[in-house]
């Protein structure tokens, strides 16, 4: 039986606010951190990975206290990201409740952090993340505001990724810098040149706009976990809706909600249907097996 | 009810207090023999690696206790992932190490396969293969978070709940006695996880009434 495929909630936080990110430049406030990762604790997201965005430009960790008040109020599998740089930043954050922690701005500096902390934590709790951006001529670079240092604009993303995955990540997650925030789709040209040569389970991030594209990436080869942050936000238990598609279309994921969402005619036979023309959801319970 | 959560300083003991509190019970850590005093059931929970969690049972002398109180005793036990494997006779993490020794099984190393990575990181349905009190209310097929590279083998008599991972065979909860345990992470399962617990505190409540 093969692995199921996680849907992730993004939760990027910049000075303890969430917020949405578009393009990495502008960011939309959203609300409380905790209170966000509740409601989509109760939507049953699979993961909900928790980045402090401001945190490794401001040379710190994502604040403890936040992490703790976040992890107190879910029973969600829980990834912590922004600003880790050592064994002891890994042990204050599952201290505080974090499951597995991901690690970006610190591997450009400090190349045997990986292998440290997979070797005190293990490879499960450890997660090598990066962004990647296109470049003008073709093929992507890995993009990092932090990282100034000229040589890295010479490293192909992919190869950085399983240079982390050798180095003791037990995933890689690949966010697309382009996309992000854009609402257009995942960039599967990207996500293809990773899936082909990673061994580790792959996570995906940018560009989820509608539940269309989750169900791209989730059927798509080698793409273990469909991350998206803004998308989450926008309606009524999403994850909810996100999962009726995906369990209808036979996607492998898990889909225990008693809540079912399809497109259907409504009393008086009335089909619903969005400005675009685009069939809606409507809402029922649905019977558990 | 009173748990005493054994702490040997690895893991995610907040998780696993959090989600035992919800059911009202009274929780508290236990670094030392001296803290289990007055507990009617001990939890083990735990991330890590297995020869270390050893060394440390055994610095603190909670080895000891824990077995005393626990298989000769008859005293509730509910082993967490990590605290499965320890109860083991042993485990081929790292060239290899003994365990507690309560099970007559022993951990290798799961091999995976297509769509099913080493390690196993994620949610998995799980298949009930006997019926007990640890399952009341959850249906065959229920899925339970997992973070785990290891399975359990030659012991497999008290397994209650298993799945296919890669054509391999995974215990996913095993109860013999008083003793049972989790491989997957029931504070990280949201309701499935949180009914498990339940289960669990029920099944030696009622013990407590009799």
């Amino acid at each position: 039986m093969a692995l199921k495929k996680r849907i992730v909630a993004g939760i990027l936080v910049r000075d303890g606010w969430a917020v949405q990110s578009i393009g990495f430049r502008t960011y939309l406030p959203v609300g409380d951190p905790a209170i966000l990762a509740e409601t989509l604790d109760r939507w049953q997201v699979d993961e909900i990975l928790v980045q402090d965005i401001s945190a490794a430009g401001a040379g710190r960790l994502i604040d403890t206290a936040l992490v703790e008040r976040i992890a107190d109020r879910i029973s969600t599998p829980l990834t912590v990201a922004g600003g880790i740089r050592s064994v002891s930043d890994v042990r204050e954050l599952v201290a505080g409740g974090a499951d597995r922690v991901a690690i970006n701005t610190a591997n450009f500096n400090a190349p045997r952090l990986m292998t440290e902390t997979a070797d005190v934590f293990g490879r499960q709790c450890m997660i090598g993340s990066i962004d990647v951006a296109p470049m003008a001529n073709g093929g992507y670079r890995l993009h990092n505001r932090h990282v100034t240092d000229a040589a890295w604009a010479h490293v192909d993303p992919v190869d950085w990724a399983c240079r982390l995955a050798a180095a003791g990540a037990g995933e890689i997650l690949v966010n697309s810098v382009e996309r992000d925030g854009t609402k257009r789709g995942y960039d599967f040209d990207m996500i293809d040149l990773f899936a082909a040569k990673l061994t580790v389970p792959l996570a995906v991030f940018g560009g989820a706009g509608k539940f269309a594209h989750i169900l791209e990436a989730a059927t798509h080869a080698g793409v273990a976990a469909i991350g998206a942050a803004n998308l989450w936000s926008f309606s009524e238990h999403s994850v909810a809706q996100a999962k009726s598609r995906l369990a209808r279309i036979g996607a492998s994921v898990r889909h225990e909600s008693e809540l079912d969402y399809r497109a259907r005619a409504v009393p008086g036979g009335w089909r619903p249907t969005a400005p675009d023309g685009a069939e809606l959801d409507t809402m029922t319970e649905r019977p558990l097996t | 009810m009173k748990i005493a959560m054994i702490d040997i300083g690895m893991g995610n003991l907040r998780s696993v207090e959090n989600a035992v509190r919800r059911h009202g019970v009274d929780v508290w850590r236990a670094a030392t023999v001296e803290a289990l005093s007055g507990a009617d059931a001990y939890i083990l929970p735990g991330v890590g690696a297995f020869c270390e969690a050893m060394r440390r049972l055994s610095a603190t002398g909670l080895d000891r206790a824990l077995t005393r109180d626990v298989v000769g005793a008859g005293r509730p036990f509910l082993g967490i992932c990590l605290g499965m494997q320890l109860i083991a006779r042993h485990s081929d993490e790292r060239g290899g190490a003994d365990g507690l020794g309560w099970l007559d099984g022993r951990w290798v190393r799961l091999t995976g396969g297509p769509n099913c990575p080493v390690p196993h990181v994620g949610w998995n349905e799980v298949k009930v293969t006997k019926s007990s009190p640890l399952f009341t209310g959850l249906a065959d097929g229920v899925h339970f978070y997992f973070d785990h590279s290891y399975r359990y083998v030659d012991g497999s008599a008290d397994s209650i709940a298993e799945l296919d991972y890669a054509g391999e065979q995974v215990v996913s909860a095993i109860q013999r006695g008083n003793i049972s345990a989790v491989q997957f992470h029931p504070e990280r399962s949201q309701r499935a996880g949180a009914t498990l617990l339940a289960n669990f505190l029920d099944m030696h409540r009622r013990r407590q009434a009799a």
